[in-house]
């Protein structure tokens, strides 16, 4: 494996994942305000998936030939 | 030798734009994300996590999966999988589209005097206007098929140039120069990362020595517990490889895992008993057991034809994810706590829903036999009555 610049796509979800599990192997998700949770997790996975899908770089560097091909 | 120019390049030279395609290479099942993201240019973890969400409302995602693998062309292909179909049963896509037309067609006129769009409960509202979503999806059938039918039509261009081509191609002479496509650079795949399978494994790994310390040290570990392990797993995948390799599919995967993972986290019933609906009505003090367990299902607790007996009666019931149904006789003496993961309780009147709900409830009559009852369910709900009707 090779190092590549930081994925922060991955590196947000991995945390998220992470502290969830750990949350979950704690066994404390039955103290959780459930009333909060899916606002919290539908907010953040909309800022997620809105950052995923920002043009990249190199999506912007072939602007001009997708332009082209209409 | 010059090659005939093709359909394909003949559209990426005329202005018509790309043309959606499935991968067939760097894919995860059929190469549809894979296309719709390169089409697109976003993501395919994207179209996937939608693929996968769409899963949920009945199994909508994998039809919509099945319905792109039938009408995508795989790369370096003209015609999609349908498209191939019906060229060899000889319908052209003129045909089809006015097929199509006729079809909605006449299933719109079949469902109207049913009842106008603004009347009747089902119908899609918005605002004020009440839409009914047959008749929605038929004009939108409607309307997709004549624009099938129109693209085809309006493109003779296109398929000027390709008969041309296809001509050209057959009597063996070069098209001109000038209709020549430039030559197609294959698109660059990154090397596949083995990040992805070690995450798997590792997640394999943990629950599995999970289980074995839970066995040889003793210790009651829940299923959200498990499913905890598995995505702190997955998420030291996944923040490894913000650096080192690829694994975004990891993030597919805990998406997956997540909803099942929480509600896990609810049930805190024991593991015990077996799966389906129950029914027990025992009619003597001995056949009354100490406890009833049941990983899934229904279990049904009639109390109301035991016969009278002097001491207490202690009964522990659970069922993990499901029904637990207690029916006791008419004005009984009771001492009972109920608890829920996440569902409902009804006991003797009195509702309550919610997450780790933990109720208690005394009424006592001096002189007469108590029903000492500990109810647990993980995820479903619990039923305390005095009444058989429903039950």
């Amino acid at each position: 494996m090779t190092r590549h610049p930081a994925d922060l796509l991955s590196l947000v979800a991995g945390l998220a994942v992470l502290g969830l599990g750990l949350l979950l192997l704690s066994g404390g998700v039955g103290d959780l305000p459930m009333e909060w949770v899916g606002p919290a997790v539908a907010i953040g996975l909309g800022a997620l998936i809105l950052f995923a899908a920002r043009p990249t770089r190199e999506a912007s560097d072939q602007e001009p030939d997708a332009g082209n091909e209409g | 030798m010059i090659e005939p120019v093709t359909s394909q390049d003949t559209q990426r030279t005329d202005g018509t734009g790309r043309r959606l395609r499935r991968r067939t290479s760097d894919r995860v099942i059929g190469g549809v994300a894979g296309g719709l993201g390169d089409y697109f240019n976003v993501d395919p973890l994207l179209i996937r996590i939608g693929f996968v969400g769409l899963m949920l409302f009945g199994g909508a995602g994998l039809v919509l999966y099945l319905v792109g693998w039938l009408l995508m062309p795989a790369e370096g292909q003209d015609m999609s999988p349908v498209e191939a179909l019906f060229g060899r049963i000889g319908l052209t896509p003129r045909r089809i589209g006015w097929i199509a037309v006729g079809l909605v067609a006449v299933l719109f006129i079949s469902i109207f005097p049913m009842g106008g769009p603004f009347d009747g409960s089902g119908y899609l509202f918005i605002g004020p206007l009440g839409i009914d979503p047959v008749a929605f999806w038929a004009v939108a059938g409607i309307v997709v098929g004549y624009l099938l039918i129109r693209r085809r039509e309006t493109s003779p261009a296109t398929a000027g140039v390709a008969a041309a081509a296809g001509v050209a191609a057959a009597a063996g002479v070069a098209a001109t120069p000038a209709a020549v496509a430039p030559p197609r650079t294959p698109p660059v795949r990154r090397p596949r990362s083995p990040l992805a399978w070690y995450g798997y494994a590792s997640v394999l790994i943990a629950v599995g020595v999970l289980a074995l310390v839970s066995q040889v040290a003793e210790v009651e570990v829940q299923p959200g517990q498990f499913f905890g392990a598995a995505l702190t797993m997955l998420g030291i995948g996944l923040v490894v490889g913000a650096w080192w390799g690829r694994a975004r599919i990891l993030i597919l995967v805990a998406i997956l895992l997540v909803p099942i993972a929480i509600l896990s986290g609810f049930i805190t019933a024991p593991l015990e008993g077996g799966i389906g609906d129950h029914r027990y009505t025992p009619v003597t003090a001995a056949e009354v057991r100490d406890e009833y367990r049941s990983l899934g299902g229904r279990v049904i607790l009639d109390l109301t034809d035991l016969h009278t007996s002097p001491r207490d009666i202690h009964i522990a019931a659970s069922v993990a994810v499901g029904q637990l149904v207690v029916i006791l006789p008419e004005g009984a003496s009771v001492e009972l706590r109920t608890r829920v993961g996440a569902g409902d309780s009804y006991v003797l009147g009195s509702q309550d829903v919610g997450t780790s709900l933990d109720s208690r409830y005394v009424r006592r009559h001096f002189k007469q036999r108590t029903y000492v009852l500990d109810l647990e369910i993980g995820i479903g709900e619990v039923f305390v009555t005095n009444s058989r009707v429903n039950w």
